[in-house]
């Protein structure tokens, strides 16, 4: 039965426990899904995952799951180009991952501020966002990250026109692909050094660097997105260099790639580079119409750059109004442009800001509540203390009452005592004086009569003091003091002790009757004097056990005959009883009597050691 | 010529007094001097001490004349002071008292020469008794022993050792046997040395000639069912 029960209670305990265990795969599934869903740029996907992250933390509150949920809105904005919002939700998510220890997480979302900063041409900010990531990722050796940070570090230094800076930093991040064996980044890092060179105008090492990518194993196959860039680059260089061999047919290529890869805001780039070849070989018509191709691509993809150079190129190759109308389109968006830059970097320092002022004042907050807990705590603490107060004051009150009670109690019991006492003096003073006045007197009248010759009389006389002297014998209090009391039951009993009246005592040496009281001991001594007298006189018992025995603090005397025994509810009790039960009651003690026609008699003593 | 034996007989009663010397008068080269108190029986051997002191006291052990001018108030305190001043002096106590207590107490702690009952001796008891007081000895009258051996059966009967004993001793017929038998009250059993120290001390108790009547009396007497 119990076994059942207990498998009862195990099944949901088992049930449980698989649940718990199946969350961390969840966890990891939805979130590996909202990556891909951003990589596939399917924005549907990514909001309905972001939802699912959002209520699966709101069941179990692990911030984790927080952190990832600003993260998956942060790539949301991302999608919808709101680079703001995005930059809004990483710092949000960066936020929380600090608070949980979570460096790997805190390293890669200052990375993704980094980019966003750069992109939105905060190149300052960047900068100090990826050593800020650097700081998180490099304690946690997380070197595919680091690499792409000093990646990120690199364009930021070639942008801030730091170039020695720039080289040395693609240089780290190539130093770290060693280990890393990243293909993809160590491709964008040879590209971006190619790059640096481009820009610098020495076109003969960025032509190395770019046709060192070019010569990566199955680089056309495995990453199509890099080789375009790196082909692009090359093509540009070459150009530059001179070199004209199949420049619009590699540029078509390039073009191709990027369509294929998704890449719109990188079309709009290759555009514009085959419009300017265009140019270059004096094929203005045609360079027109790839202008106009770049300039839809860069407006769709908000490749802002690019929208400029379309336009720039555009109002210089038209004339007349047209010419003047893309200029003002340049000027205007120019100056938008730069007005939402500056908009932009303002709203990232604003966002910055803000939060960190958040954080300061949640940690007032955080402070006020630690306080208010505290207090809360005291509060408790002290109302514990009251309760425990006021038991222990109940409790020394009612220890006091059973105190007073108690000694209240013995303080009666004493003056029943010492009750007793005065008693057995006065009885002692009676018999005294019963002895020597009464029977002396009664000796002196007996003399005289005897001399008189009055013999009968003086016959009747020394009766009468034979009765007094008896009295008075039975009158004087048992004492003792001379004979002790296992002594003084054995002598008693050895005077009533014949072969036909057997009587047997139980458990009388096992006592230490020295520290019981002298009432107690009399009243013991009489009662069993009186019980075997009546046994003796009225019960023609043969036989009488006697029975001592010390039992929760109080000695027990047990007296049993095997007389003719009595009718307990008709018979009155005799005065030798009477007295006995009084002197039992007296010292609090009980006086039970039991017997049956035929069966004899048990007479059971009570009285308590210390009342 | 044998020599005179000087005794001092102590009663509050004139009557036994004059009974008892009755009784003496049958007795040689007896010197006799009477006393009503133990004040003046106390007084009297204290004088007597000086040239020629007494040789017996016989006292009865209540005195009913004393009142509160009385030193001395009974046969015992009487008994006591001889004892407490090492007063060279054979005691005989000659009473009406018969209870095992008075008897247990004054046998017990004063440890006369003599213990008779007033009642029922004679010039022969008392003349035997006189004869085994002088010569160093120890009477008790007939009644007291009795009553002693009475108490010492009370005794026996309270004893689980000498019950256990006395029962087993008829189930074998070697002493020796009786070993790993008996227990003590711990439950370790008895030694045969304690065994038959034991015996030996409940046929004295019993006045027991062998083992067999030792179990005979013990059964006669009722300490065995």
């Amino acid at each position: 039965m119990i076994k059942r029960l207990l498998i009862f209670l195990l099944f949901p305990l088992v049930i449980f426990a698989q649940d718990l265990n199946e969350r961390p795969s969840i966890k990891n599934e939805l979130i590996e899904r909202g990556r891909q869903a951003y990589f596939s740029k399917d924005l549907n996907k990514l909001q309905k995952i972001t939802t699912q992250v959002d209520s699966l933390y709101n069941l179990e509150g692990d911030s984790i799951l927080f952190a990832k949920y600003y993260h998956f809105k942060a790539l949301q904005h991302k999608l919808t180009y709101k680079n703001d919002s995005a930059f809004y939700f990483y710092h949000e998510s960066k936020n929380i991952s600090k608070l949980i220890n979570d460096s790997l997480a805190v390293g890669r979302r200052l990375l993704s501020l980094a980019v966003l900063q750069r992109n939105a041409k905060d190149f300052l900010g960047s900068e100090i966002s990826s050593i800020e990531a650097l700081q998180y990722l490099e304690p946690i050796k997380s070197y595919k990250y680091i690499e792409v940070v000093y990646n990120n570090l690199g364009v930021v230094a070639e942008e801030l026109d730091k170039k020695e800076e720039a080289s040395i930093y693609y240089n780290k991040a190539l130093e770290i692909n060693k280990n890393n064996k990243n293909d993809r980044e160590y491709l964008f890092t040879i590209n971006n050094l190619g790059f640096l060179y481009q820009n610098q105008s020495k076109h003969n090492k960025a032509k190395e660097y770019f046709l060192k990518g070019l010569k990566f194993d199955s680089i056309e196959q495995n990453h199509p997105h890099q080789y375009s860039l790196l082909l692009e680059n090359l093509i540009f260089s070459e150009l530059q260099l001179g070199m004209k061999d199949q420049v619009i047919n590699r540029y078509n290529k390039v073009l191709e790639i990027k369509k294929r890869e998704n890449n719109l805001q990188g079309v709009s780039t290759t555009l514009l580079n085959i419009a300017n070849f265009y140019i270059d070989i004096n094929k203005n018509q045609n360079a027109k119409l790839y202008g106009l191709e770049a300039l839809k691509y860069a407006k769709q993809t908000h490749n802002n750059k690019r929208w400029l150079d379309a336009l720039q190129l555009l109002s210089v190759l038209s004339s007349g109004n047209e010419s003047k109308a893309y200029l003002e389109e340049y000027i205007t968006l120019n100056d938008s442009l730069f007005q939402q830059e500056r908009q932009l970097k303002n709203q990232f320092a604003k966002i910055r800001y803000e939060t960190d002022k958040k954080e300061k004042e949640n940690t007032f907050l955080k402070s006020e509540n630690e306080k208010r807990l505290a207090e809360v705590e005291k509060q408790r603490q002290q109302k514990i203390i009251g309760w425990l107060v006021a038991i222990l004051s109940v409790l020394i009150l009612l220890s006091s009452i059973s105190f007073f009670s108690f000694r209240r109690k013995r303080l009666l019991y004493q003056a029943q005592l010492q009750k007793i006492q005065a008693r057995e003096n006065e009885r002692r003073q009676i018999a005294k004086s019963l002895h020597d006045e009464v029977a002396g007197d009664l000796r002196l009248l007996h003399q005289k009569l005897a001399q008189s010759q009055l013999l009968p009389e003086a016959q009747k006389l020394e009766e009468v003091k034979e009765n007094v002297r008896n009295l008075s014998h039975q009158l004087s209090s048992v004492s003792f003091e001379k004979v002790n009391f296992v002594d003084q039951i054995i002598n008693l009993i050895s005077d009533y002790f014949e072969p036909g009246f057997i009587i047997r005592v139980h458990g009388l040496k096992e006592i230490n009757w020295h520290n019981v009281n002298q009432s107690i001991k009399r009243v013991l001594y009489l009662s069993i004097r009186e019980s075997i007298q009546n046994c003796q006189k009225y019960a023609e018992a043969s036989r009488i056990d006697i029975n001592f025995k010390v039992h929760k603090k109080a000695v027990h005397l047990d007296i049993q005959d095997n007389g003719k025994g009595f009718n307990t509810n008709n018979s009155k009790k005799g005065i030798g009883l009477q007295n006995m039960d009084e002197r039992v009651g007296e010292l609090n003690g009980k006086l039970a009597i039991s017997s049956e026609l035929e069966k004899g008699t048990q007479i059971a003593i009570q009285v308590p050691l210390n009342a | 010529m044998p020599k005179t034996t000087k005794i001092l007989l102590t009663d509050d009663h004139q009557l036994i007094i004059e009974g008892i010397l009755s009784y003496l008068n049958g007795i040689e080269n007896l010197d006799i001097v009477t006393t009503n108190s133990c004040d003046d029986a106390y007084a009297k051997i204290k004088v007597a001490l000086v040239d020629e002191p007494f040789d017996i006291l016989f006292t009865d052990l209540s005195f009913d004349n004393t009142d509160n001018s009385s030193k001395i108030d009974s046969g015992e305190n009487l008994i006591k002071t001889l004892r407490s001043e090492n007063i060279d002096i054979k005691v005989g106590v000659l009473t009406g008292h018969s209870e095992t207590n008075r008897i247990f107490n004054v046998i017990r702690n004063l440890e006369p020469s003599a213990y008779l009952l007033k009642g029922k001796c004679n010039t022969n008891e008392l003349n035997f008794a006189i004869q085994k007081m002088l010569a160093g000895e120890i009477y008790y009258t007939h009644e007291i022993h009795q009553k002693l051996l009475k108490r010492a059966l009370v005794e026996i009967q309270m004893d689980d050792v000498a019950i256990q004993i006395l029962k087993e001793l008829p189930n074998h017929p070697k002493i020796s046997n009786l070993e790993g038998v008996v227990k003590k009250e711990d439950g370790s059993f008895l030694k045969i040395r304690s065994i038959e120290n034991k015996l030996a001390k409940l046929r004295t108790d019993l006045q027991a000639n062998n083992n067999t009547d030792l179990v005979l009396k013990a059964k006669e007497l009722g300490i065995l069912d």
